[in-house]
């Protein structure tokens, strides 16, 4: 019972948010539980309740752990990190379709 | 960013990507291999989950499929209905029973009690039998109606960490109306997995619970990680979160390491919910309580404070929570749900399971709620199945 789904704020009215769950739902939740929320915020959402605020510049920085692992098995592997590295950075770019993984450096 | 579409399509990245699961089941087979050379083929990696929704991830993408035989995923307890004691439904169906509204998560619904009252074992059937029990989406869901109606109400407040502040902000708000009273049956997870840990043995890693830590931090399961000298990822729910969190834990045991690390850095901090924590520590206290099936747990409770000691349902209707002393075993006979919770057991080892006790016919606790272990397996095939695919297919 801990699931929890990612909205965006539309609206801020005091304790309470009008969040946009995309697919056209959208929902008032308990933003209070936050500091200082803003409409544009993406926000977790568990039972109506925002839990933390999304935090975009770390969406894909879980991939550092995959990254790192896959350099480790090259290395061990006789291949050339550098190698890896760069090929993994394109498959994040591609994977978004975005710039976003230079964050990643 | 422009719109919430373009944040769930990178979140997507996580759940539809073959081709980093392939390198990852590659890397936890390398490090598989590696723990043998170095523990001997006998040795098994046991990792333990304390959420309910990492095990429906876990059962329902089959990921107990890609590990090596030496490497074992088990569920711990974190299903709060699952350990929800039988007393705090008993209490409510005495409530619904005397006219009283009774609001709950559908979760609850049909969490059956051990004893019967007033002819009926669970709110669903007490809801059957012309009582006033509503089910709620929300608290804010529930305080709306409870204002709009009048009704002498109350909330069967189930839940760990992730779900307290959903309460405590409406407390501290001061919006809960004088007719709704609150139920605490609220329990916390790090002195569960503490006792887990404990209780079942071996266990090599620890896969943490993300949306409980959007709450608490990271910091709190660091005591674990130290005190067992084992790895622990607060890892996120998507399937290849999970597959991080296993690869990463295998990593620190060939390195023997036995760090603490963030996997869900997205939603994730050291320090938690500052704002939460603080709603929380103003509406209620710690306290020795009691978990279902396994007895009482240090400081694993949350009960209403003094400042909002108005709004306590047991107090106001003179109900008495039973004692250490007075706690009675509160399983059915051969439920297994106990050793299910602390990882002693699976699902597929109980005589009941699937047999007497189903998703639409629960007799344990752990059948109830979607994310209840065995409802999990039920639904999803988790255990026998899934191994017999594997194994038919190579991946044993």
């Amino acid at each position: 019972m801990c699931w929890a789904v990612v909205a965006k704020i539309l609206k801020v009215n005091g304790d309470l948010g009008l969040a946009d769950f995309g697919g056209g739902a959208s929902k008032e939740i308990v933003i209070s539980t936050i500091d200082d929320p803003h409409e544009g915020d993406f926000v977790l959402v568990h039972a109506g309740v925002a839990l933390s605020r999304i935090r975009e510049e770390e969406l894909l920085e879980s991939l550092r752990y995959y990254k790192e692992i896959k350099i480790e098995l090259a290395r061990e592997g006789g291949l050339d990190p550098e190698e890896v590295r760069r090929e993994v950075e394109a498959d994040i770019r591609r994977w978004v379709g975005s710039t976003r993984a230079q964050e990643m450096k | 960013m422009e719109h919430i579409d373009k944040v769930k399509a990178i979140e997507n990245v996580y759940r539809h990507n073959p081709s980093v699961a392939s390198t990852l089941k590659s890397a936890i087979q390398r490090y598989a291999e590696k723990l043998a050379e170095k523990h001997g083929s006998n040795f098994t990696v046991k990792i333990m989950n304390f959420c309910g929704t990492h095990e429906w991830t876990t059962t329902h993408f089959g990921i107990r499929s890609l590990m090596p035989k030496n490497v074992e995923l088990i569920a711990g307890p974190g299903c709060p209905v699952c350990i929800t004691p039988s007393f705090y439904v008993e209490a409510t169906l005495k409530l619904a029973s005397e006219g009283i509204t009774i609001y709950t998560y559908g979760d609850a619904f049909k969490l059956p009690a051990i004893r019967a009252v007033d002819g009926a074992r669970s709110l669903s059937e007490a809801k059957a039998g012309g009582r006033s029990v509503k089910v709620s989406y929300s608290f804010l869901d529930a305080v709306k109606a409870a204002s709009a109606d009048g009704r002498e109400s109350v909330f069967l407040g189930i839940g760990f960490e992730t779900t307290v502040p959903s309460y405590a902000s409406l407390m501290v708000a001061g919006k809960i109306p004088r007719n709704l009273k609150f139920l605490s049956a609220l329990r916390l997870t790090p002195p569960a997995a503490l006792y887990a840990i404990e209780h079942v043995g071996n266990v090599s890693g620890v896969v943490l619970p993300g949306h409980v830590s959007t709450i608490i931090g990271a910091a709190p399961w660091v005591p674990l990680s130290e005190r067992f000298k084992i790895p622990g990822v607060v890892s996120g729910f998507e399937p290849i979160d999970l597959i991080i969190a296993v690869a990463e834990i295998l990593k620190q045991l060939v390195n023997d390491e036995a760090k603490t690390v963030i996997e869900y850095t997205r939603a994730v901090t050291w320090e938690g919910n500052k704002k939460a924590q603080n709603l929380v520590s103003q509406v209620t206290q710690v306290g020795e309580a009691a978990w279902r099936g396994l007895g009482f747990i240090p400081d694993s409770g949350l009960y209403l404070s003094e400042d909002y000691a108005a709004l306590d349902a047991l107090a106001a209707y003179g109900i008495r929570e039973p004692t250490k002393k007075e706690w009675s075993y509160d399983l059915p006979r051969d439920c297994r749900c106990a050793d299910i919770t602390l990882g002693r057991a699976k699902p597929t080892d109980c005589s009941l399971f699937t047999t007497r006790c189903t998703p639409e016919t629960p007799w344990g606790p752990c059948m109830v709620s979607s994310e209840g272990t065995c409802a999990v397996w039920a639904r999803f095939g988790g255990g026998g199945l899934a191994e017999e695919v594997a194994s038919e297919i190579g991946e044993d």
